[in-house]
């Protein structure tokens, strides 16, 4: 994959987005872009539709049955829903990393080889992939060789870590993070959100948070969703100190929310 | 002082609670512990090397050949059932629309619910007389496994559908397909309640004689392949046990048929037990 010429058009756009549960309607048009090789933050209350909007994005939110999605995903240029389009090969290029961690009962290993042994990757090619996706995790040099340990014996923090070395390891382009840090301690939190700025290199990164400050740390671009519509979406910076909309404004100096 | 007066009470209570459930644990095991009394103390005198070797010969000799039925019967009884108790569980867990899943539950409920006789006399006009098999051993494994599907097919059901959506989600989010999930992540979850499943199925199966007797008929001759009658340690005590006392020894090979079919569910559970145990350490803090 040749990733020294950066991507002038978007690597994600999203046209009119609705989501329906029967007659409600939990995201109401959403049109929005994402660029490559950059961070872009998602935030807004409890329930405004975020878990929702970045499941729709890999079609995830087709496990889960009674949700019907309108409008528009596409992946550079290639609408996500068309009938052509396997979603295993779509969640294959958009990885997805949850809020609580989801190791597999499996090693620390073959944890990062899972998504490599579902196509049947030679396994002389999955031994360097696994270690390269733990160092960037920054799991390599912790976890000092002991590759066999069960991963469910790691920490909070490590196992989230573990999830996005698993993640990496099938070569994504987009990572979604569902508020990544939002069950782990301060500390491990940290180190989770240490990651991101290195990410941003490869890879074009969504990340829903609570955690405003978090946005304004790591995210270039920031997105406020509010009762499933998108209220603002700009450069983080004029988003937290000018919001040009009064919803965006009450929200970020914490009057709701 | 007020308060130390309702401690006290609720201590009392409290050790009332205490004494009465030990009492209702005596009640539970006293007849249990009595039967097995029973069973060694009418076995055991007569018991040798012989009567697990030796072929039943006019009123002597042993049950081999009734072991030998059991251990075939029930082990091939055990694939069958095992095989599609967990397949069509997979299939209501993960791929059935959700009406059909329902169907399914309460086919599988009901099909517990037939009693073992009717399943007998199933088999025993479409395996015995409609293929013209006649009795054999290999129509009663079928007839037996259709005893045990419920069980595991429920088992299994309850175990899948207990894997949390978690793990569920992180599967398919990197990419697997459904049967990729459940071969490599819900099975490896469920697998010790699954295994706990097969054990019972398998337990209640030695103890039953009617879908055997109807299929199976009898036999005090080892087989020496599947389409032959066949004799089964259930069976054997049905049919030795109502003798006239004055043959001791057919008495005697009932009780003895009876113990080893006890001490083959215990084995069976110790082995099960351990198998268990040992998949269930792979998934400690899975549910934190
Ligand atoms: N499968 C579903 N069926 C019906 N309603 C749902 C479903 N999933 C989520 N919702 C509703 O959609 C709204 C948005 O949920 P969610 O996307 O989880 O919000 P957030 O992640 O921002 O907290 C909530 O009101 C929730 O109750
Ligand atoms: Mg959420």
């Amino acid at each position: 994959m040749n990733r020294s010429e950066p991507e002038r058009s978007p690597i994600l756009s999203v046209e009119q987005l609705s989501v329906l549960a029967g007659e409600r309607k939990i995201l109401s048009d959403i049109s929005i872009e994402f660029p490559d090789r950059d961070i872009t933050a998602i935030i807004g209350p409890s329930g405004c539709g975020k878990t929702t909007f970045i499941r729709t994005l890999n079609r995830m939110i087709e496990t889960s049955p009674g949700l019907v999605v309108q409008g528009t995903v596409r992946y550079r240029g290639q609408d996500v829903y068309a009938r052509s389009v396997n979603p295993v090969l779509v969640r294959q290029r958009i990885g997805m990393v949850f809020q609580r961690p989801t190791v597999f009962p499996l090693s620390i290993y073959e944890n990062v080889a899972f998504g490599l042994r579902l196509q049947r990757t030679e396994e002389t090619a999955v031994e360097p992939v696994v270690r390269r996706c733990l160092e960037r995790a920054g799991l390599w040099s912790e976890i000092g060789g002991r590759l066999d340990q069960p991963a469910l014996e790691l920490s909070g923090g490590q196992q989230q870590r573990l999830c996005i070395a698993r993640a990496l390891a099938i070569e994504p382009r987009v990572l979604l993070f569902d508020e990544p840090t939002s069950s782990l301690d301060p500390i491990a939190a940290q180190k989770v959100e240490e990651l991101f700025a290195e990410l941003r290199r490869d890879y074009a990164v969504i990340i829903v948070t609570h955690n405003l400050p978090q946005a304004a740390r790591v995210a270039s671009r920031t997105a406020f969703l509010y009762q499933g519509r998108l209220i603002e979406f700009g450069p983080t910076e004029e988003l937290f100190e000018r919001p040009k909309e009064r919803l965006t404004q009450e929200y970020i100096t914490g009057r709701f929310g | 002082m007020h308060s130390s007066g309702r401690m006290r009470r609720r201590l009392l209570f409290d050790r009332v609670i205490g004494w009465a459930l030990l009492l209702a644990f005596v009640v539970v095991l006293f007849p249990l512990f009595d039967m097995l009394y029973w069973i060694g103390a009418n076995a055991l005198p007569t018991m040798s090397w012989g009567t697990l070797t030796e072929n039943q010969v006019g009123t002597g000799g042993g049950l081999y050949p009734m072991i030998q039925g059991t251990f075939v019967i029930i082990a091939i009884a055990t694939a069958i059932a095992a095989a599609l108790g967990v397949l069509a569980a997979f299939y209501t867990t993960e791929y059935a629309p959700a009406p059909i899943a329902r169907i399914a539950r309460i086919a599988g409920n009901l099909l517990a619910g037939v009693p073992a006789i009717v399943l007998g006399y199933f088999g025993y006009f479409l395996l015995v007389l409609y293929t013209g098999w006649g009795f054999t051993a290999l129509g009663a494994a079928v007839t037996m496994a259709f005893f045990m599907i419920p069980y595991i097919y429920r088992t299994t059901d309850i175990a899948l559908t207990s894997v949390p959506r978690t793990q569920r989600e992180a599967a398919l989010a990197i990419g697997s397909r459904r049967h990729q999930y459940l071969a490599r992540i819900a099975f490896r979850i469920a697998l010790p309640t699954i295994l706990t499943g097969i054990f019972f199925a398998m337990a209640l199966g030695l103890g039953e004689a009617a879908p055997i007797l109807y299929t199976a008929g009898f036999s005090s001759t080892p087989i020496t392949n599947l389409m032959q009658p066949t004799g089964t340690l259930a069976v054997a005590i049905w049919q030795f046990y109502d003798f006239p006392a004055t043959y001791g020894h057919f008495l005697a090979l009932a009780f003895q048929a009876a113990f080893l079919s006890i001490m083959i569910v215990l084995g069976l559970n110790v082995a099960v037990q351990l198998l268990s145990d040992r998949y269930r350490r792979r998934l400690r803090g899975l549910y934190q």
